[in-house]
C-alpha cells in the first residue's frame, strides 16, 4: 500500500488529464465537461484516500517521495505533506470539480482548452503544496501563471488583457525575487531540502537573513496580496471568468499566505521577529484600508475582490503573531476564507450569467424570485462577516486572539476590520436581495439550477461544519503549528 | 603520415571540401535542376554525418596543433558537435525554402556549410591570428547571405549593412591584434596565458584585449554594439536569420568563453566590462523588444537579451560560469532553430503577384498576422506558446534552467545586485513573449493570417525543439552530465 505515489498521482492525475483532454474529439461541449468532471472527481476521491490515510499524530512530513533529478547536485524530486498541505489540498480538489459545475452553463467557447487549463492548474497547485523541495515548490509556483493567464485572457471580461498582464507580470516580478534568493541559499548551503535548510538558515547571520526575507516576502506578499501590492487582485477579480476568480480566491491567494508559513517562519526567525511589526502595520492598513474601499465599490465582484484582501490580512496578521491562536487562526481563515470566497464569486457569477451586470445599482429585490440563492447567499455572507457558528469566526477570532497577545495596537486596529466587514456585507446582502424589485428582469429570474445549488449548498455546508466544529479541521494543524512556535519560543 | 598531419582538421576539411563540391557541381550541372537539387542536400547532409564521425574520432584530449595555432580539446569537440547538429538542423528546415528559386539553394547550402567551417576554426583557435582566420571565413559567408534574396531591396540593405559594419569590427579587431602583439610579442592564447602568470599586464595590452573584445561584442550582436542585430535579422530570408540566431552566434559566443578560459584570467578588471556589456545588452532585450511590430525583429532584440544573460554568466569568470555559458547557449540555440525555423513555415503567399516584395514580407511578419492562431492551427500556436514561454525562462522549461544556472555563477561570485537587476530585466521581456501569446491565444484571427507551408519535415523538428522544451526537466540529469564530462569540471 506505501509503494504507491500517491502525491505524484494527485499531482500528475489532472496535468495527464488535461494533456488527455486535447486529443478528446467531439462537438459536444457537455462531454468536456464530463470528461473534466471525471478527473477532478478521480482526483478527490484520491484526496479522500488521503485524509484518511493520514496520520495526525505524525511530527513531519508524511506519504515522502523522492527521487534525485540530478546527482551530485541536491535538486530532488521530493514530495511529502503535513497537516497544513493536507488542508490545502483537500480544498483544491474540493473547489476544482466545484469550478466546471458554476461554468457548465456561462463557458460556451473553447471548452476543450477551458478544461485543460484548468486540471493544469490543479495539477501545478496541488504540486506546490506537496513540494518540500524549495525549487521545486518554486517550479509549480511560477508555472501555474501559464494557465491563469490564460484562463483570464480568453475568458474574461471586457479589460481581461490588461487584468492578464496585471496578474502575470506582478507575480513574476515577486517570483523571480525569490528565485535569486533561492539560488543564494542554494549557492552558499549548496541544498534546496526542506529539512536541511530548516537545519541551516535559522543560524546565518541575521544581516543575511534580512535580506533573503524581504525577497522572499515580497513574492508571497504579492500573491497574497498585502497592501500595497494588492492592486492586481480586484483587476484580475473584476475581469476572470466565475470559475477563475473562484480558484483565485480560493487556492491560488492562499499560495503566498502558504508560502510564509512554509518558509518565511520557520527559514528565518529572526528576521521575522524583526520585520513582525512591518507586517503588522501592512496587515492592518490591509484590513481597513481594503474595507472602506470596498464598502464605495460599485461592482459586486470588486467589492468582494477587496473583501479578500482585507480578509487575507487577518491571515497575515495571525501568521506574524507567532503564538498558537494566532498561527490556527491564520490557518483556519485560510480554510474558512478559501470556502466563502470562492462560494461568494459564484453568487456573483449567478447573477451575472442571469442579468449580466455586476452593478449593485441595477439589482435588488431578488430574493423574491430567487429565494434559495438568497438563503445560501446568506449563509456565505454571514460567514464573510463572522458571525458565530459559520467558519468565518473562527478564523478571524482566533487570528485577532493572537495579534492581539503579540500587539495590542495592532490587535485592537484588525478587530475593527470586523465591524467594517459587517458593514459592506450586509449592506451588499441588502442592496442586492432585499428591497424593491428596481430592474424588469429580476421578476423573471430564475431560481439556481441543479448544478449551481449541488456546488453552493455543499460550500454552505462546509461553512456551517466547520463553525460549529472548528476542530475537525484545527487538530491537523496541532503538530506543525507546535513545531513551528518552537523556533519562537 | 599526411593522414596524422590533417588529422585535427579532418573534420573542417570534410566538410569544406563537400561545400566546394557542391559548389562546383552547381556550375556543371544546373541545367537539370530538380535532380541536382536533391543531390546536393543529400550531400551536405552526408557530409555533416561524416564530420560528426571524424569528430568523434579526433580531438578528445587537449592539444595544440600547428605550431599551437589549432587547439582541439573536449571543449572545442563539444561546441563543434553541437554546430554541426545545428547546421544539419538548418539544412533540413531549409529543404525546399528557395523552392522557386533553385539555383540559389545550391549556394545557400555551400555558404552555410562554410560558414560552419569557419565557425569550427573559430572556436578551435589558440592563436589570435587563427581566430581572425575564422572569423573572417565565418562571416564573409554571412555577409552574403544577408543579401541572398535578390528580389528584396531590403535584403541588400542588410548585407551591406552588416558587410561594413562587420569590416569595422574586422579593422577593430586587428588593431587589437597588433597592439597585443605589440606589447607582448605574441599572438598565442597559450604563450600569452603563461606569460602573464607570472608577470605585470602592461596597460596598452589591456586596451589590445579590450578592442578584441569589442570586436567580438559585435559578432555576437552586445549592446551597446547591438544595432544591425535588429536590420539584418529582419532584412535577411527567414531560413538566413536562422542560422546567424544559432550557428554564427553560437560559435562566436563560445569562443568568447575560451578567450577568457585560456588567455584573460590574470587580466583584472575585465569582469566588469563584462557585466556593464552584460547588464546594458539585457536592458536592450528587454526594453527594444516591447516597440516592435516586426517578428524577426522583436526576436533579434530578444537575441541580444539572452546574449546578455550569457556575458552575465562568463563574468563570474569561474568554472560555474562557463559551464552556464555553455549551457545557455547550448539551449539557446535549440529554441531559437524552433523559434526561427517556425518563421521559415510561414509562406509568403501573394510574393509573385508583382508587388513590393518587402512590403508583403513586413506585412506577414508583422506580430498582427499571428492573431488568433490558436484557433486557426492550434498545434503550431502550443508549440510557439511553449517557445516563448521557454524564452521568457518560465518553469519549468528548458528556458528556466539555462536562466537558473546563469544566476547561480552570478551569486556564487558575489553578483547579488547584478542578478536580481538581470531577473528584473527578464521580467520585463517576459512582458513581450506574453504579447505573442496573448495575440494567438486572445485575439481573433484576421483576413490576412499567416499560412503555413505543407511539408512535413521542418515541422517535425520544430515540435521536436517544443517536444525537448517540455520534457528537460527529465533530460536535466543527462544533460548536465554531458555537458560536464566534456567540459571536464
Amino acid at each position: 500500500m506505501n509503494n504507491i505515489p500517491i502525491l505524484s498521482l494527485l499531482t500528475f492525475i489532472p496535468i495527464a488529464g488535461a494533456i488527455g483532454a486535447l486529443f478528446i474529439k467531439t462537438n459536444n461541449n457537455k462531454n468536456f465537461f464530463n470528461y473534466g468532471l471525471v478527473i477532478s472527481f478521480i482526483t478527490l476521491v484520491i484526496s479522500i484516500k488521503l485524509l484518511l490515510d493520514f496520520n495526525k499524530a505524525e511530527e513531519g512530513f508524511q506519504f515522502i517521495e523522492i527521487y534525485r533529478i540530478i546527482q551530485n547536485q541536491s535538486f530532488k524530486y521530493y514530495l511529502g505533506i503535513d497537516g497544513i498541505s493536507l488542508t490545502m489540498i483537500l480544498l483544491t480538489t474540493i473547489l476544482t470539480p466545484i469550478c466546471f459545475l458554476i461554468s457548465i452553463k456561462s463557458i460556451k467557447t473553447r471548452v476543450k482548452e477551458y478544461i485543460a487549463y484548468f486540471l493544469l492548474l490543479e495539477g501545478f497547485v496541488i504540486g506546490s503544496f506537496c513540494a518540500i523541495d524549495l525549487l521545486l515548490f518554486y517550479l509549480f509556483f511560477e508555472i501555474m501563471l501559464i494557465p491563469m493567464f490564460l484562463i483570464i485572457g480568453i475568458w474574461g471580461g471586457n479589460q481581461k488583457i490588461y487584468a492578464a498582464y496585471k496578474f502575470f507580470l506582478y507575480t513574476l516580478f515577486g517570483s523571480v525575487l525569490f528565485l535569486v534568493a533561492i539560488i543564494y541559499i542554494y549557492a552558499n548551503v549548496g541544498s534546496t531540502d526542506i529539512y536541511i535548510l530548516k537545519n541551516i538558515l535559522p543560524y546565518i547571520p541575521v544581516e543575511t537573513q534580512k535580506i533573503l526575507w524581504i525577497a522572499f516576502f515580497v513574492s508571497f506578499a504579492i500573491k497574497v496580496p498585502m497592501f500595497p501590492v494588492h492592486t492586481w487582485l480586484p483587476d484580475a477579480h473584476v475581469q476572470a471568468p466565475t470559475s477563475g476568480s473562484v480558484i483565485l480566491a480560493g487556492i491560488l491567494i492562499k499560495l503566498g499566505a502558504y508560502g510564509m508559513i512554509r518558509f518565511l517562519l520557520p527559514f528565518f526567525p529572526e528576521a521575522c521577529k524583526h520585520y513582525a511589526t512591518f507586517v503588522y502595520t501592512l496587515s492592518a492598513i490591509a484590513i481597513i484600508y481594503a474595507s472602506f474601499v470596498a464598502l464605495m465599490q460599485e461592482d459586486m465582484k470588486k467589492m468582494i475582490a477587496y473583501s479578500s484582501v482585507a480578509h487575507m490580512g487577518f491571515v497575515t496578521i495571525g501568521i506574524f503573531s507567532f503564538n498558537k491562536q494566532g498561527l490556527d487562526g491564520a490557518l483556519f481563515q485560510m480554510i474558512s476564507h478559501g470556502i466563502i470566497s470562492a462560494a461568494l464569486f459564484t453568487c456573483v457569477g449567478v447573477i451575472y450569467d442571469r442579468l449580466h451586470t455586476k452593478q449593485i445599482s441595477e439589482l435588488g429585490g431578488i430574493a423574491n424570485t430567487m429565494p434559495n440563492f438568497a438563503f445560501v447567499m446568506m449563509i456565505f455572507t454571514m460567514g464573510s462577516v463572522g458571525l458565530p457558528g459559520t467558519s468565518g469566526f473562527v478564523g478571524e477570532f482566533l487570528s485577532i486572539i493572537g495579534a492581539f497577545q503579540a500587539n495590542k495596537v495592532f490587535g485592537t486596529i484588525s478587530a475593527f476590520g470586523v465591524i467594517l466587514g459587517a458593514c459592506y456585507m450586509l449592506w451588499l446582502y441588502k442592496r442586492t436581495i432585499f428591497g424593491e424589485i428596481t430592474n424588469s428582469k429580476i421578476s423573471t429570474l430564475q431560481d439556481l439550477t441543479i448544478f449551481e445549488s449541488l456546488s453552493l449548498f455543499l460550500l454552505a455546508f462546509l461553512v456551517i461544519i466547520f463553525g460549529i466544529i472548528p476542530n475537525t479541521i484545527l487538530e491537523y494543524f496541532t503538530i506543525p503549528v507546535n513545531s513551528l512556535l518552537v523556533l519562537f519560543n | 603520415m599526411l593522414i596524422n598531419f590533417i588529422l585535427p582538421i579532418l573534420p573542417e576539411l570534410c566538410l569544406f571540401s563537400s561545400a566546394l563540391v557542391i559548389l562546383l557541381a552547381d556550375i556543371f550541372f544546373k541545367k537539370n535542376n530538380k535532380e541536382f537539387y536533391l543531390i546536393s542536400y543529400l550531400i551536405a547532409l552526408i557530409s555533416c554525418i561524416l564530420t560528426l564521425y571524424f569528430l568523434s574520432k579526433t580531438g578528445f584530449e587537449t592539444k595544440a596543433h600547428f605550431n599551437k595555432m589549432f587547439l582541439t580539446s573536449n571543449f572545442t569537440t563539444l561546441v563543434k558537435f553541437v554546430t554541426i547538429l545545428l547546421l544539419s538542423f538548418i539544412l533540413v528546415l531549409s529543404f525546399q525554402f528557395f523552392e522557386d528559386n533553385e539555383k540559389i539553394s545550391s549556394e545557400f547550402i555551400s555558404l552555410i556549410m562554410i560558414s560552419s567551417v569557419g565557425a569550427m576554426i573559430l572556436i578551435s583557435a589558440n592563436d589570435f591570428i587563427t581566430l581572425y582566420l575564422g572569423i573572417e571565413l565565418q562571416s564573409l559567408p554571412l555577409y552574403l547571405l544577408a543579401a541572398i534574396n535578390k528580389k528584396s531591396p531590403q535584403s541588400s540593405e542588410s548585407g551591406i549593412k552588416y558587410f561594413v559594419l562587420g569590416s569595422t569590427a574586422s579593422a577593430i579587431l586587428l588593431l587589437g591584434i597588433s597592439f597585443f602583439y605589440g606589447f607582448s610579442g605574441t599572438t598565442n592564447f597559450e604563450t600569452a596565458f603563461q606569460l602573464y602568470q607570472i608577470s605585470q599586464v602592461p596597460p596598452a595590452l589591456i586596451l589590445g584585449f579590450v578592442l578584441i573584445i569589442i570586436a567580438l561584442f559585435f559578432k555576437i550582436s552586445a549592446a551597446p554594439f547591438h544595432m544591425w542585430a535588429p536590420d539584418v535579422y529582419q532584412g535577411s530570408s527567414t531560413i538566413v536569420t536562422t542560422f546567424f540566431a544559432t550557428v554564427a552566434k553560437f560559435s562566436a559566443t563560445l569562443i568568447f568563453v575560451r578567450i577568457f578560459l585560456d588567455v584573460s584570467t590574470g587580466f583584472r578588471g575585465i569582469e566588469n566590462i563584462l557585466m556593464l556589456v552584460a547588464i546594458l545588452s539585457i536592458g536592450v532585450g528587454s526594453f527594444g523588444a516591447i516597440k516592435q511590430n516586426n517578428i524577426k525583429r522583436l526576436l533579434a532584440y530578444s537575441s541580444i537579451g539572452h546574449i546578455g544573460f550569457v556575458i552575465l554568466g562568463l563574468s563570474s569568470l569561474s568554472l560555474d560560469g562557463v559551464k552556464s555559458c555553455v549551457i545557455y547557449m547550448t539551449i539557446y540555440s535549440i529554441i531559437s532553430i524552433g523559434t526561427f525555423g517556425f518563421l521559415t513555415l510561414i509562406i509568403n503567399i501573394t510574393s509573385n503577384d508583382g508587388k513590393d516584395f518587402d512590403e508583403i514580407d513586413n506585412n506577414i511578419f508583422s506580430i498582427k498576422s499571428f492573431a488568433g492562431l490558436s484557433k486557426t492551427n492550434p498545434i503550431m500556436a502550443a508549440i510557439f506558446a511553449c517557445l516563448m514561454f521557454s524564452s521568457a525562462g518560465i518553469p519549468p522549461l528548458a528556458g528556466f534552467f539555462s536562466k537558473f544556472y546563469v544566476i547561480v555563477a552570478a551569486v556564487k561570485s558575489g553578483n547579488f545586485l547584478i542578478s536580481i537587476i538581470a531577473v528584473l530585466f527578464s521580467v520585463i521581456s517576459a512582458f513581450y513573449y506574453l504579447k505573442i501569446v496573448k495575440i494567438m491565444y486572445f485575439d481573433e484571427p484576421s483576413e490576412n493570417n499567416i499560412i503555413f507551408i505543407k511539408r512535413i519535415n521542418p515541422k517535425i523538428i520544430i515540435a521536436l525543439v517544443a517536444v525537448f522544451n517540455l520534457l528537460f526537466i527529465i533530460l536535466l540529469k543527462d544533460f548536465l552530465s554531458t555537458i560536464s564530462s566534456m567540459l571536464g569540471f
